[in-house]
């Protein structure tokens, strides 16, 4: 065990040399993560699931800690609590507002539906207008969720006790991804790889590591549309596994695109191994026993197909002011997080 | 504290990225950091354990007024006598939080599925409007008996719809019949009633159906489906309100409540179908000897104690009782509720015409 720091840490006025040689690493072991696991799940079990927000943390504990970066492990410092009432409150108003429009919307479409009266207009208009509204909630909370969850876990991700921030706002971001998502609708998915990269953008220029602003330059995006039809034509005889071929090269140009000051991302994905990534991961999430392999693979493949390199100075080593991250953030855990382990970044 | 703890550990000052080698001594109020060509003062009731040295973690402890400024012990000794020191000072409320969470979650569960959600299904249950669980009901049925055989052979209907009259004169319950072999008869909002064939084919007279029938007329007149459906809602609920989103397990937790509302309900019925039974002049006999027979679907289980629990109907034998002992309130000559040929009729009543 060598938690965090190494005691030979440079200095911070120190740089570290620029190599192409990915300061990345991941060094989890699966028996550490299978004990995480198993307490998790018995303490789960016996709380009839209310410790999930604890597991969910501990867990991130574990996997955060073992990634290096620049041989300094990273912490997370979340905690179960606050996912806890964060989850109580946003969930439990999400809850009552889904409920409240489903019962508004279905009284009406019923009263819609009797045969024996003529329906007002008025009902259709606001009955069809609630129907949209659900809708629109939905999906707005779905981008929002997106937002928010990369939100709470980078201000929760710290370096050196430097931590990460998000700085814009998830609202703007969520109307930006419902617009997106109405183009790519109405071209029939054509604009995917614009879509996929305008939307990963926003989210990227938004975040700080340290002091220092996270920076997107996509260059030659273009080229994704080859791949991207060529892989949709190829979609239904290959039962839609051609499109790891497209997730791949998405992902290599998205890392590709960011810079943090000194600091450059890269990305070696290729189709095939993220397919065999993604199949397995799925036979072994619903064999359940495996499901801390799944968490392990995950953070393994991601550790070696990223590659950190640059130097870490200036700005980056200095903190950043807490810029919120807080309750309501946790929405986005529920669409995330089910393997337990997403930085926000990677 | 007898003696005084020193042990190494890492400070970050929370402003820069840089870790610094210092000593930390712990003493009764509080610990000195000294290192980096500096020494400063926390005091023990300023403490937060931020993480424990677990999973292969170092310890990590934080200033509450300086929540960046990070105190990293990889060094168990030193970090077993400082969280000592840490809950001798501030107590061990830290250790009760999460079980008194989780019990005052439990409880609220258990209340609200126990009382709560029951009293307001209830209380709903009557007042959803007719057209409301009629559509509900509606869109129900065509669920269930979707592809299914309907049995529509007409003596047979009309058998059943004799069957109906005679015991709800003026009934406005829809009755169908589905080719299923299970012996089993479900009731639905807004009046819907299913028979599976094999309840009929099982069953060895026609009083014997009625009874059933009765029973599920029963579930009608008190709402019952309408309240199971208002109740599970509410389940789900409050359960994911207070999970934030659950699980399987959950959902097996729910059911088994969701059941031992249903015994409650389905002696209620039992109780329906006699009074109705005998207004009407007809036999509970044939209930009661239907049930004795055990052919009812949920009692072909092999006999288990769980039995009560699981199944959604009470214990075969308790209901056969509470049936024999029925004390009706005045004296009554009862009669077959159809004739032989209406009842072969009946019996034929998924043959094709």
């Amino acid at each position: 065990m060598s938690h965090p720091p190494s005691l030979s840490l440079p200095p911070a006025s120190e740089t570290v040399s620029a190599t192409r040689k990915s300061m990345l690493s991941y060094d989890g072991e699966i028996g550490a993560i299978y004990k995480i696991w198993i307490v998790n799940f018995l303490l789960c079990l016996v709380t009839l699931w209310i410790y999930r927000p604890w597991a969910k943390t501990r867990m991130r504990r574990y996997i955060y800690s073992r990634f290096m970066l620049d041989g300094v492990r990273l912490q997370y410092t979340g905690k179960g609590g606050e996912l806890f009432f964060g989850g109580l409150k946003v969930f439990g108003s999400i809850f009552l507002l889904f409920a409240l429009l489903g019962a508004g919307e279905g009284l009406l479409r019923i009263m819609m539906q009797s045969e024996s009266k003529e329906v007002p207009t008025i009902v259709v208009v606001v009955s069809s207008f609630i129907a949209f509204l659900s809708y629109a909630v939905y999906f707005m909370l779905f981008y929002f969720g997106q937002y928010a969850s990369r939100r709470y876990r980078l201000s929760r991700t710290k370096w050196q006790g430097v931590r990460g921030a998000m700085v814009g706002s998830a609202v703007k971001y969520a109307l930006s991804g419902m617009w997106h998502l109405f183009l790519n609708i109405i071209t029939l998915g054509f604009i995917m790889p614009r879509y996929d990269m305008v939307l990963r953008m926003k989210l990227v220029r938004d975040i700080r590591l340290g002091q220092q602003h996270c920076r997107f330059k996509a260059s030659d995006w273009e080229k994704l549309y080859t791949v991207h039809i060529v892989t949709w034509l190829l979609a239904i005889p290959t039962l839609t596994m051609s499109r790891f071929w497209y997730r791949a090269r998405l992902n290599n140009q998205y890392f590709k695109s960011m810079n943090a000051g000194t600091l450059h991302f890269d990305s070696v994905q290729k189709g095939g191994g993220l397919m065999w990534l993604f199949m397995g991961n799925l036979l072994l999430f619903f064999s359940v026993v495996g499901i801390p392999f799944v968490v392990h693979r995950h953070a393994k493949y991601y550790a070696r197909h990223t590659i950190l390199y640059g130097s870490l100075e200036g700005a980056l080593l200095e903190q950043v002011a807490d810029h919120g991250g807080g309750a309501g953030d946790v929405i986005g855990e529920s669409y995330e997080g089910t393997i337990d382990f997403d930085m926000g970044i990677i | 504290m007898a003696s005084e703890t020193t042990f190494p550990a890492l400070f970050l000052d929370g402003k820069t990225a840089a870790s610094h080698t210092v000593r930390v001594q712990v003493q009764q109020e509080g610990i000195t950091i000294t290192g980096h060509g500096a020494s400063r003062r926390w005091k023990i009731a300023d403490l937060t354990i931020e993480q424990s040295l677990q999973d292969g973690l170092a310890g990590e402890f934080s200033h509450k007024a300086h929540p960046d400024q990070q105190l990293i012990v990889e060094d168990k000794e030193g970090y077993r006598a400082l969280r000592k020191q840490i809950r001798e000072v501030q107590g061990v409320r830290i250790v009760w939080k999460l079980p008194l969470m989780v019990v005052t979650i439990l409880a609220i569960l258990v209340l609200s599925v126990s009382f709560a959600i029951p009293y307001f299904a209830a209380s709903f249950a009557p007042h959803i409007p007719k057209s409301l669980s009629a559509k509900l009901g509606k869109a129900v049925f065509a669920q269930y008996i979707a592809g299914k055989k309907s049995c529509k052979n007409p003596a047979g209907q009309q058998a059943l719809e004799d069957m109906l009259r005679h015991l709800q004169p003026a009934s406005t319950v829809n009755v169908a019949v589905i080719q299923r072999g299970q012996s089993n008869a479900v009731a639905m909002p807004g009046g819907y009633v299913v028979i599976h064939s094999g309840l009929i084919s099982s069953a060895k007279s026609a009083d014997e159906v009625a009874g059933v029938l009765a029973h599920e007329l029963g579930h009608v007149h008190y709402h019952h489906s309408m309240e199971h459906i208002l109740r599970a809602f509410g389940n789900g609920l409050v359960i994911d309100m207070l999970t934030g989103g659950g699980g399987g397990f959950i959902a097996a937790g729910s059911y088994l409540l969701e059941t031992s509302f249903s015994r409650e309900k389905e002696r209620q019925a039992d109780d329906y179908a006699v009074r109705l039974l005998h207004e009407r002049g007809v036999s509970s006999a044939g209930l009661a000897a239907f049930f004795s027979r055990g052919d009812v679907h949920e009692n072909k289980k092999p006999p288990s104690r769980w039995v009560p629990y699981v199944s959604t109907h009470p214990d075969r034998q308790d209901r056969i009782k509470a049936i024999q002992q029925w004390k009706a309130p005045d004296v009554k000559t009862y009669a077959p509720i159809l004739s032989d040929e209406q009842w072969q009729a009946l019996r034929q009543i998924c043959s094709k015409s």
